[in-house]
């Protein structure tokens, strides 16, 4: 008997058979772009699973790493012209590889507990940010600059009669980019909502843990956010998050990103916020544009202050990926390479000096591009709106 | 050189494979990136008395790139730089791995694209372009890949590099090896050619109420003196197909589509465009319409180009069959490959480069069903017999490759094979280069042995 039997069978025969090796995918993956090898494409990994879950191929160390190294950007998904469910493939093997204990996953399962646990979240972050003072932090961990202490949410709403929603602070979010979520206040108070913050109660959402492929713990988190008795529409401002609870909470609550709250008031907004003589070159988060597929709305929201840019490489991911960049540093580092080089390009052929920002909505890709050398500052697109509110108009006026 | 081959069984396994249905048994792949590197290869491969092959993309259909004869795979991704750029010659150095639209989008900055648009341009390498001397849609009024390569900087099977080109060289030898589907060597430096963008396009899409008047005004626009940049023919159920993944507008109660495209300067447009609407009128168009705006352009290619992967909504697998036929044809021979289908009890879509008479007849299947593929080939050798009945040939631009290696001598005399396989011999007589390719067996002295399993013949 073959001894990769009874391996992969979760993985449904028909999303496997929908690819019939076309190769369409290929540049619309970031780990076949930087590697040029077909075991790091969608088109050689489908093949594989398939393979392996048909007995026809052991599970060797070369197909665990090929498995490993997919950031599950999705960027395939859109790609292709048989419509292959990548998600629903890929999935359950991430799911399967992690079900056991594998001594290298000991590092992610580390970094996942932490992030689960505020507290010590809280303490990691105090811990980093004094190493930051220090210069003491170790170049593969990105972490962006943290201010400490952190800034505090205003204990009174400033709108307490419009429509109520509530705001996902999340973990890592909530720890490190806490101004993000003050300028979503701003920017939601501006246009008349009533804001409830989530705060520590939910903490995670469990996004890292499913995109890494620990299922299990993802589903403790969804569980406590679904039986949570909050606010019907949750806003959130990180892209992975929102893509991961819309899919959790889907038929329960309405989730909905910040970029696409904020389009649907994009006449008021234009009412509202002040043209500024900048460019913003858009980084485009793969869990917003592959998997959302929310992509004119950031461009829209941004033209109304500033001239927009953007590349060209399809949206190709920039090697974040969740815990990717923890997991899988080089191949991460590597893909971050390639967005570089297309961002210096942009930046070149724009002239340098005209690039004032590059916006990108989730916090992986701000914190793991920050750690390459850009000399343009990286922020949310929604600071760069809060910070054009015309001052006449913010805090509740409409 | 041993070192950095790479040997594990699942890295064989898919550089074994293409876009096609062939699995291959390759013994090793490497990933040079120079020419030094490649030249160090294929001497290496000499020395273990192994044939070599060189990949691209692995998108070929033809089983072109299928690994024969436990050959070292030689795979050319990772040379992917476009090494120079010359505006004023509008020519442009690149590496084998370039892929055909990063190149376009890289000289977009002055205007100007490398012709040839094969329906995977996205994918696919110019190195492959060359060695399958690839088309596309926009070839009609640009030519093939022949016509925009200015010189080839090639390894040869010897292990040695030369120049080909047509002033330095005594004989002009490029003609020769693109299109040689990588059994001359490998090239791993090109010269392309690079045309402006055209200033203005109109791209319309004419539906048809039967596939026979469609066929009729693709001969009478050609015959009429107009020569679109591409004129391509859907029949209706890869239309509706496709509509259904992209939503580019296309007529769902027409028979048959075209996609007619007009560029150059703006009152040549205009005009061409209103003689094709005459045109297609006379011959009984049910619809007529006309990009409004370059994203609706771009949706329409979208469609006709990633039309074959949209099968796979239909059936698991289909095999994309590649003949040319006289245009004045076209109605008749579609009309036998649907008979061929029905006869054999499979489906068939047609999605085409009417405007050279280049069918894409495509046999969609289940390959988990009992027997399937047994009809699958017969229709296959079927569609390829009455092609060439009408006075057709075997491959418009997907090459012979394994696929319709044992067709040739339906096309060609033993002398004619036999002139070919001289000139094979000429720069690789050992035939190590991609061997068991293109040339039948018995037509020469080399390349005698096993098929690879999953071969169609």
């Amino acid at each position: 008997m073959n001894k990769t039997q009874g391996i992969f069978q979760l993985v449904n025969e028909e999303d496997l058979n929908t690819c019939v090796n076309c190769g369409l995918c290929l540049p619309h993956c970031p780990t076949y772009r930087v590697t040029g090898e077909d075991i790091y494409s969608p088109r050689g990994r489908i093949n594989l699973i398939r393979s392996v879950k048909h007995g026809d191929l052991e599970l060797t160390k070369e197909i665990v790493q090929a498995l490993d190294t997919c950031i599950q950007c999705m960027g395939c998904e859109p790609a292709c012209p048989s419509g292959v469910q990548y998600h629903s493939i890929i999935s359950p093997v991430k799911a399967e590889m992690h079900s056991g204990w594998r001594w290298r996953d000991a590092p992610l399962r580390c970094g996942l507990y932490v992030v689960t646990h505020m507290r010590c979240l809280r303490l990691f972050t105090r811990v980093i940010s004094i190493a930051q003072k220090l210069k003491i932090v170790p170049k593969q961990i990105s972490v962006p600059k943290i201010d400490f202490p952190r800034p505090r949410f205003n204990k009174k709403p400033q709108v307490r009669s419009g429509k109520e929603v509530l705001l996902f602070t999340g973990c890592v979010m909530d720890a490190w980019y806490r101004n993000i979520h003050l300028d979503t206040i701003t920017l939601l108070e501006a246009l008349g909502y009533s804001v409830k913050i989530s705060g520590d109660e939910y903490g995670c959402c469990g996004a890292l843990h499913e995109h890494a492929g620990f299922n299990k713990s993802a589903l403790k988190m969804q569980r406590k956010m679904q039986q949570s008795e909050s606010v019907s529409t949750i806003v959130v401002n990180s892209a992975g998050c929102s893509a991961s609870l819309k899919n959790a909470l889907a038929g329960s609550r309405v989730v909905l990103d910040i970029n696409e709250l904020l389009y649907r008031h994009i006449t008021d907004l234009q009412h509202l916020l002040v043209r500024r003589n900048e460019t913003v070159l858009i980084q485009e988060p793969c869990h917003l544009r592959h998997v959302q597929g929310i992509s004119k709305e950031v461009k829209e929201l941004l033209e109304i202050s500033f001239t927009v840019t953007q590349m060209e490489d399809d949206g190709l991911c920039c090697g974040a990926g969740g815990s990717f960049s923890f997991s899988q540093p080089a191949m991460a580092t590597a893909v971050r390479g390639r967005k570089l080089d297309e961002v210096n390009r942009v930046i070149i052929s724009v002239a340098p000096e005209t690039i004032s920002f590059i916006a990108s909505a989730n916090p992986g890709c701000l914190s793991f591009l920050a750690g390459g050398k850009i000399d343009v500052a990286i922020v949310h697109p929604v600071t760069l709106l809060a910070q054009s509110l015309s001052s006449l108009n913010a805090i509740g006026v409409i | 050189m041993s070192g950095v081959v790479h040997t594990s069984t699942a890295e064989l396994f898919l550089v074994g494979q293409d876009a096609s249905n062939m699995m291959g048994n390759p013994a090793g792949v490497c990933y040079p990136t120079s020419t030094a590197e490649v030249q160090e290869a294929v001497r290496w491969a000499r020395s273990k008395g192994m044939a070599f092959i060189a990949r691209g993309a692995g998108t070929g259909l033809a089983g072109g790139a299928i690994p024969t004869a436990g050959s070292l795979v030689i795979c050319l991704t990772k040379m992917n730089n476009i090494r120079s750029v010359d505006v004023h010659r509008r020519a442009a150095w690149v590496e084998p791995g370039v892929l055909n639209a990063d190149l376009s989008r890289h000289t977009s900055r002055h205007g100007l694209h490398f012709a040839p648009d094969p329906s995977s341009q996205q994918s696919c390498t110019i190195g492959g372009n060359v060695a399958n001397n690839s088309g596309g849609p926009h070839c009609l009024s640009e030519g093939v890949t022949s016509a925009h390569i200015l010189a080839l900087e090639v390894v040869l099977p010897s292990g040695e590099v030369c120049i080909l080109d047509a002033e330095n060289s005594l004989f002009d030898l490029r003609g020769a090896f693109i299109g040689s589907e990588g059994m001359f060597g490998i090239a791993t430096a090109i010269e392309v050619r690079l045309v402006q963008n055209p200033p203005h396009v109109s791209t319309m899409v004419v539906g048809f109420a039967s596939v026979h008047e469609g066929a009729m005004a693709v001969s009478a626009i050609i015959a009429s003196g107009i020569i679109p940049s591409a004129l391509e023919m859907m029949d209706a159920p890869i239309t509706r197909a496709v509509e259904e993944y992209v939503h580019a507008g296309f007529p769902l109660d027409a028979a048959a589509m075209l996609i007619v495209e007009i560029d150059g300067l703006e009152h040549s447009v205009s005009d061409g465009t209103r003689q094709v609407k005459d045109i297609v009128l006379r011959f009984g168009a049910t619809s007529f319409k006309v990009a409004q705006s370059a994203a609706e352009r771009a949706l329409i290619w979208k469609g006709r180009k990633t039309a074959f992967g949209a099968i796979a909504r239909i059936q698991p697998n289909y095999y994309l069959h590649d003949t040319v036929v006289p245009r004045k044809k076209l109605a008749e021979v579609l009309s036998q490959v649907s008979a061929i289908a029905t006869e054999e009890q499979l489906q068939v879509m047609n999605v085409f480069h009417a405007g050279d008479g280049n069918l894409h007849p495509i046999l969609m299947f289940d390959k988990r069903v009992e027997g399937v593929m047994d009809r699958v080939h017969r229709a296959g050798s079927e569609i390829v017999r009455v092609s060439l009945e009408a006075g057709g040939v075997l491959s418009g631009e997907h090459g012979i490759g394994l696929e319709k290696r044992d067709f040739m001598r339906w096309m060609f005399t033993e002398n004619d094979l036999l002139f070919q396989q001289k000139l094979r011999a000429a720069f690789d007589p050992e035939g190590i280069s991609n061997p068991h390719k293109v040339l039948p067996r018995g037509s020469g002295c080399a390349d005698a042995s096993s098929i690879p399993p999953g071969s169609w013949m």
